[in-house]
């Protein structure tokens, strides 16, 4: 679905990546692990077209995505959920939804929109009750659900998932988790961007592990899981 | 080959162009300068009078210019703006050697300009209707330090507004209120007013600003009629004109309205619409001239100097037309008479008697620098899109 | 004429003038909240609001209305023109370099103007006449006054409704809140952007039409209606909605009220004091709460 190949961006100044390439196949959940600075962000901004690269293509269904703009990106079905949310804060958790299908406007029904719409607040019933809340009163946990929702409302064939657990409390970064399993046995899939490697892991199917901007290990997430170097890097010693 | 043939025979005809030209000219040009409020808020007033003065050296080159030698206005823009006229001012000064200045347009931009020209010494006629420029000193510590190179054509706004008094006298207005544009040619107009409404036993009950650029002046217009006036007089030039004479109709007011001697122009009826019927002025006989009797000696003249406006311009000349036209007729008779010697120049505007302008008849001396008086006044009625000749 | 009718008679002149300021002050917030810049060309969009009514109304005699939208949709070209052309284009994208760009832009705007239409003060006609209507509290005032407070309604209205209401409304305020959330949304900031100068540019003619019947027009009629604009946009609260039209009204109010009682000649000078105290004690304006409620 999703093949990246010998990708390099500059990202002020800096070279940011080096070469990267990810293979990414339909239905599948892939965890991208590694430290601050990385270049996971950089990563998932390069698919989404809000960050250019000087070398590699991006293929998205047969097709090379680099030069579009990220509207366009978003239209084939790539949408992103930033890290630290990025909510529009002033407008409505209802608003926050409703331009979430921005791009659905004039293609699809407002039938589907609103099927989706009831869908998100059966996913995430708190949404439900905070509708005509503005997004910067919700807690942290919330925000959280109104992001991903907000990013589902755009029927994404691709979820990128920046950072999700972020700043949550440990219930609540589960409660995340758990949503993101379900997510996945609905036929999405997603690119999950995590600095908690342990439970990123646990729920993908395959993870790549970037350091420094070049690719360092990749494979099933069980092998990753148990890999030595890694364990001390990024999963602590808890075994 | 045959493109460099070409270019070759180009520049052959374009340099026998330029020496021809200037064969023909072969004398220097005299050169004036021409500094006029050519945008900004006052761009109709001088453009006018740029125009006017343009004219007047027209007619002189056409009649074979000064012992041969041609007049040549070299033009600046003030804006309106006193700060950008004397870096105008001094930028013509240091790049061209000009005999006599013709401008400023407002009397804050003359203001500005005058302690320049004193200490540059350039015979310099101004168009500003405010009187300061005469009449201030120019060391403030010295009273008697007057102006020596400074004239204006505009007859004084003293007379003007002596002349409101006296007509108000003849029709039995006794209170009056007076409003006017916060800047100096509206307070030179406080000042006149002050003066001159004692001595037609007129007295001002009410007195209100408003900034030159406003766009509703009810608020003061209120307070005016709230003091139960006879009249009221409006010291401003511009839109105001115009917005005040719509003011006063909308507010219901019946004091009928004075404006200023500048206002006896086309633009009044721009701004005015039909609201300018019925309002009076001061003027200059130029935009009544064919109304005024044969016995007027000035009347042929105007009525020339009206023709040959429109048909060069294709437009009604108005009241500041006059003030351009005049100073530089009086300026480029002075140069004939004396040749191009700034110091000389000077004396020959000082001792110009009896010159029968547009703007009335100059009599000036080293007592006055303007020279008219205000029997050259005429009051006008505001009719129908055009002016009517008052008694 | 009794204290009470002056005091009507205040009250109404302040709320006409008030109401325009308070378009122009939507002008420049619509364009703050997408781009983050000031911008000066905002005082052209008035005067050209103005002069185009006068071409289409007075010298080519075409009916009022139909001059009205012709203008308004020829400046929202321009606005939008100008954001297509050297805003978009700029290599720069710094504020700062931006700003400077609009002071420019304002520039060549107003000489061109002056070059196709002089300098000139001209008249409008006024909408419906400009016989007095006396009003029951003793005011008076003219037909125009009322299609100045109608029109200002109406367009405060439907801006409201467009924000509020309109998908692409919320859009636009959402690309005001985070241009890069926006982008990720699938909105197309530029063209997000490329509206707020055509709405702007509407707008600015709106309020240069709406007056010109009363104060006349020419080519930099604008530069003072822009600044008391920008004046009430800041005293509301930069970039807020409600706060341009309460700028906007207050500073109308404090002008005409400061002209009938207690100085003409000072007027600005108390309003500018107003301005200044506001300023000090809510140094972002009287409805300024950071972010939110932006247009």
């Amino acid at each position: 679905m999703l093949v990246i190949d010998g990708i390099s961006a500059y990202y002020g100044g800096v070279r940011a990546l080096d070469k990267i390439s990810l293979v990414q196949e339909e239905g599948e959940i892939l965890a991208l692990i590694g430290g601050n600075g990385a270049g996971k962000t950089t990563l998932l901004n390069l698919i989404s077209g809000i960050v250019k690269p000087t070398h590699g293509t991006i293929m998205f269904k047969g097709e090379d995505i680099v030069s579009f703009s990220p509207e366009k990106i978003v239209e084939l079905g790539i949408i992103q959920v930033p890290e630290g949310r990025h909510l529009f804060g002033p407008l409505t958790v209802q608003e926050n939804l409703e331009i979430g299908a921005y791009r659905r406007r004039r293609r699809q029904n407002k039938k589907k929109i609103s099927d989706d719409f009831e869908h998100i607040l059966q996913l995430f019933p708190v949404l439900g009750k905070r509708l005509k809340q503005r997004a910067e009163t919700l807690s942290g946990g919330e925000q959280q659900m109104l992001a991903i929702g907000r990013g589902l409302m755009g029927r994404p064939l691709l979820l990128l998932l920046d950072e999700p657990s972020l700043g949550l409390a440990p219930l609540v970064m589960q409660e995340i988790i758990s949503i993101i399993g379900r997510l996945r046995q609905e036929g999405t899939t997603i690119l999950l961007v995590e600095q908690n490697a342990r439970a990123a892991l646990k729920i993908a199917d395959r993870g790549y592990v970037l350091e420094a901007g070049k690719m360092r290990l990749q494979g099933s997430a069980t092998d990753l899981l148990e890999n030595v170097e890694l364990k001390k890097a990024y999963l602590g010693n808890r075994s | 080959m045959n493109r460099r043939l070409l270019t070759l025979v180009v520049m052959v005809i374009a340099v026998s162009f330029m020496v021809g030209s200037s064969l023909c000219y072969s004398a220097e040009p005299i050169k004036i300068a021409g500094i006029f409020a050519l945008t900004g808020r006052a761009a109709h007033i001088g453009t006018a009078q740029k125009d006017a003065v343009l004219l007047a050296i027209d007619e002189t080159n056409q009649q074979g210019g000064i012992n041969g030698r041609m007049l040549e206005m070299v033009m600046a823009d003030t804006e309106s703006n006193p700060t950008k006229a004397v870096m105008a001012l001094k930028k013509i000064l240091e790049s061209q050697d000009v005999v006599a200045i013709i401008g400023p347009t407002l009397t804050g931009t003359a203001m500005a300009m005058r302690g320049f020209i004193e200490k540059e010494k350039i015979p310099t006629f101004m168009h500003s209707g405010g009187d300061v420029i005469l009449k201030a000193p120019l060391d403030k510590k010295n009273p008697n330090s007057m102006p020596k190179w400074t004239f204006k054509s505009p007859y004084k706004a003293a007379d003007a507004m002596g002349k409101i008094c006296q007509y108000m006298n003849q029709h039995g207005i006794k209170k009056i209120g007076f409003i006017y544009s916060n800047e100096g040619f509206g307070k030179d107009g406080v000042r006149n007013v002050k003066v001159q409404a004692p001595k037609y036993g007129v007295e001002i009950v009410a007195q209100e600003a408003f900034q030159p650029k406003d766009i509703d002046m009810t608020a003061q217009l209120t307070r005016i009629n709230a003091k139960g006036v006879d009249a009221i007089i409006a010291w401003t030039v511009g839109p105001a004109m115009g917005i005040i004479a719509k003011n006063i109709k909308q507010l219901g007011i019946k004091a009928p309205l004075f404006e200023c001697h500048g206002a006896g122009d086309p633009i009044f009826w721009k701004v005015a619409g039909e609201s300018g019927e019925g309002v009076m002025m001061p003027s200059t006989k130029i935009v009544v001239a064919d109304q005024l009797p044969d016995s007027d000696i000035q009347k042929k003249m105007i009525l020339d100097y009206v023709k040959a406006y429109r048909a060069k311009f294709n437009r009604e000349p108005g009241t500041m037309v006059a003030y351009g036209a005049d100073a530089a007729f009086i300026t480029v008779n002075a140069i004939k008479k004396v040749g191009p010697d700034r110091a000389k120049i000077r004396d020959a505007i000082e001792n110009t008697t009896g010159y029968v302008g547009i703007s009335g008849i100059y009599n000036i001396s080293p007592q006055d620098h303007n020279g008219l008086s205000m029997d050259d006044i005429v009051m006008i009625k505001a009719t129908k899109g055009g002016w009517k000749l008052l008694d | 004429m009794e204290f009470s009718q002056q005091i009507a008679q205040y009250i109404i002149t302040g709320l006409t003038i008030g109401a325009i300021y308070a378009i122009v002050a939507m002008g420049f917030n619509i364009i703050h909240n997408a781009t983050g810049i000031v911008n000066f060309a905002q005082c052209e969009f008035i005067s050209l609001g103005g002069m185009f009514m006068y071409s289409l109304a007075v010298l080519f005699k075409v009916n009022l209305i139909i001059a009205f939208f012709i203008s308004m949709a020829g400046v929202a070209l321009i606005g939008a023109l100008i954001e297509m052309g050297p805003i978009r284009h700029a290599r720069s994208k710094e504020i700062i370099i931006l700003i400077f760009l609009t002071i420019g832009l304002s520039e060549i705007l107003r000489g061109t103007a002056q070059v196709v239409w002089g300098t000139d003060n001209v008249g409008v006609p006024a909408f419906s006449g400009e016989t007095p209507i006396h009003l029951p509290g003793g005011a008076a005032i003219v037909p125009q006054h009322i299609w100045i407070f109608a029109i200002t309604v109406m367009v405060m209205l439907m801006l409201r409704y467009f924000f509020k209401k309109t998908l692409m409304g919320k859009a636009m305020r959402a690309t005001a809140v985070n241009r890069r959330a926006a982008a990720l949304a699938g909105i197309s900031v530029n063209r997000m952007v490329l509206f707020s100068f055509a709405f702007s540019g509407a707008l600015g003619a709106v309020a240069g039409m709406i007056i010109a019947p009363i104060s006349s027009t020419s080519y930099d009629t604008g530069i003072m209606l822009g600044l008391k604009g920008f004046a009430a946009a800041i005293l509301g609260g930069y970039g807020n909605f409600a706060g341009a039209i309460l700028g906007g009204i207050i500073l109308g109010l404090l002008e005409s009220l400061g002209a009938g009682l207690i100085s003409s000649q000072y007027k600005d000078a108390i309003a500018f004091f107003v301005l200044l105290l506001v300023l000090f004690l809510k140094p972002r304006g009287i409805m300024g709460y950071g972010e939110s409620e932006r247009v």
